[in-house]
């Protein structure tokens, strides 16, 4: 009886596990979507400074919150996303904007990517 | 590396714990659905032991899976037969009576040669003399002779049986086993007696002693290791 109920309770823990981390994934990684759309939007607008600045805090919330996923999310797919928020920054460092507004909607698709992937959807278990 | 160091004495903690949990079967013993996850298990570990990039929980989650889903099935399997049956498989009666259950040997796709070889492993070399041999669950091959042709026992001989008793370990390895010692209403300063008597002056001097139930010492004192 006490196997089973221990069994029962790491069975419980273990999906609370999965769906926590799967919330936790598309919240960060909508928050961070929306700063960096925002960031995007500022660029069309025109205000550079204000875009590069936003991009900024988004690309710190990034680094804070990806030490996290390393716990559950494979690294690799980490260091795109990562990647592409270092070229990013690099293109709105220059002041190309054209560049910096590509480099962003890839980032937002990869961190799109990212939490689709760990969500737990029919195609993603098939 | 030294995460893949410190990742390998985690997965090796996880693995021991999940097998110990599982309880004390060999290999051999393993129902079907045991067998999987101990393959599974150790299959499961190698990929976050040998790669950094993987988080190792991606090897902890599955294992924690696999060990309460198994506790889970084999605590159904207790309580309904039919589970049992379908989690555990059924024994196969193979040879009934000296003849070969061919319709079953063919659901089973088992060869004559290999049921013959069976056999030969457990020391029978004519089908005739088989009453019954049954393929247990686990894979095993029961065989059982006419009762004619069972070795004979002492109780058949009418030879006196004497009973058989656990001989105590009082010091194993110089260190002596207090619980034995009690349970057998002695102490210490009568084993150092019973010692010297011997020409053992150190308890370190002994590998093994063991009593019986009539009392008797077995003493092996250690051998001179350089």
């Amino acid at each position: 009886m006490k196997a089973t109920i221990s069994a029962i309770c790491i069975l419980a823990l273990v999906i609370c596990a999965c769906f926590a981390s799967t919330f936790y994934t598309k919240a960060v990684c909508d928050d961070i979507i929306t700063s960096l759309n925002n960031a995007q939007e500022l660029i069309r607008n025109g205000s550079p400074t204000e875009a590069e600045q936003v991009f900024s805090t988004a690309s710190e919330k990034w680094e804070k919150k990806s030490n996290l996923f390393r716990m559950f999310i494979e690294h690799i797919e980490l260091s795109y996303v990562d990647n592409a928020f270092s070229r990013a920054k690099a293109a709105l460092k220059t002041g190309n904007m054209a560049f910096a507004s590509v480099e962003i909607s890839l980032t937002v698709d990869l961190l799109a990517k990212l939490s689709e992937n760990d969500a737990a959807s029919f195609p993603n278990i098939f | 590396m030294s995460v893949s160091f410190l990742r390998t004495i985690l997965l090796y903690i996880t693995i021991v714990i999940a097998l110990r949990v599982m309880g004390k079967r060999q290999i051999g013993e393993l129902s079907p659905s045991e067998f999987v996850i101990t393959i599974l298990t150790s299959e499961l570990a190698t990929v976050p032991m040998q790669s950094a990039g993987t988080p190792l929980i991606y090897g902890i989650m599955p294992i924690l899976t696999l060990l309460s889903l198994e506790i889970l099935i084999s605590t159904v399997s207790l309580k309904s037969r039919r589970i049992r049956k379908l989690v555990a498989g059924r024994t196969n009666i193979l040879v009934e009576n000296g003849k070969i259950n061919q319709s079953e040997m063919a659901r089973l796709r088992l060869t004559l040669d290999e049921l013959l070889e069976e056999l030969r492993l457990k020391g029978f070399l004519d089908i005739g003399k088989v009453k019954y041999a049954i393929l247990e669950a686990n894979g095993e091959l029961s065989v059982f002779p006419f009762t004619k042709d069972e070795p004979a026992t002492k109780e058949d001989l009418n030879l006196p049986v004497a009973p058989v008793h656990l001989p105590k370990t009082i010091i194993s390895d110089g260190v002596i086993i207090e619980s034995e010692l009690e349970m057998i209403d002695k102490d210490e300063r009568w084993v150092k007696e019973e010692l010297s008597k011997r020409n053992i002056k150190r308890l370190s001097d002994v590998f093994l002693l063991q009593i019986n139930e009539d009392d008797e010492l077995y003493l092996i004192p250690k051998e001179n290791q350089k």
